[in-house]
């Protein structure tokens, strides 16, 4: 279950070094939330369009306590449905 | 779209999940290798989903960087970049797997086989919204 907490205050400074539409996303952020070990911020869809981020625009998520990485939005739903599409030719291919 | 290396080993992950092992860790050499794979990448196909799927799978196939999975990791990328993209997601991915695993080397060069992956994927509807 997802808690909400406060972003933490090193987005801040990250995202003033970095493109547009991080430092968009970085500012708008509001809410976070805790998931695991995980500092998701604006990933919720509601947020995605609340937010109206786009595919290209990224998202900051804290995957340690001093380690903010930078993932294009939505890609974890991506890799969910690439999964699915791809099922047969993963196992066609085996290990390899 | 600029792919980081984190998110490519977490494709990767995602890629070998099922076959029920532990995922090594790679070491620092095919991390920066990875990195300059997609730097190219993205110099090259600075606005093309399509042409950089292509060859940043292409060049995940060929350069085995990873102890297992490379083709999966190879096929999930360019599905992964796609998708992300807003793109349409192709249906008939064994026909890439079988692009990329079937290419030996001589009479190829990995640019010809970008390009066949480029155009497979184009013929697949990947240029096109989703």
């Amino acid at each position: 279950m997802a808690e909400m907490v406060t972003p933490p205050p090193a987005l801040g400074g990250l995202a003033e070094n970095t493109s547009p539409a991080a430092v968009l996303t970085g500012r708008r952020a509001r809410r976070a939330w805790r998931v695991g070990n995980s500092l998701v911020i604006s990933l919720d869809f509601r947020d995605v369009r609340r937010l109206r981020l786009e595919p290209g625009d990224f998202v900051w998520v804290q995957v340690t306590a001093v380690q903010l990485v930078r993932r294009p939005v939505g890609l974890e739903m991506s890799i969910e449905r690439a999964l699915a599409a791809t099922a047969s030719a993963l196992a066609r291919i085996g290990r390899d | 779209m600029r792919l980081s290396v984190d998110d490519l080993l977490l494709i990767h992950r995602a890629a070998v999940k099922d076959l029920g092992q532990p995922v090594d860790e790679i070491g620092s050499r095919e991390i920066v290798r990875l990195e300059r794979i997609l730097e190219d990448a993205d110099f090259s196909y600075p606005d093309d989903p399509v042409g950089l799927a292509a060859d940043i799978a292409v060049q995940l196939a060929l350069h085995s960087l990873f102890p297992v999975g490379n083709y999966r990791t190879a096929v999930m990328a360019a599905a992964v970049i796609v998708d992300v993209a807003g793109c349409k997601l192709p249906a008939a991915w064994d026909e890439l797997a079988d692009l990329l695993m079937q290419y030996h080397g001589p009479g190829t060069s990995p640019g010809s086989l970008s390009n066949q992956v480029a155009d497979w994927l184009r013929q697949q509807g990947a240029d096109s919204g989703s």
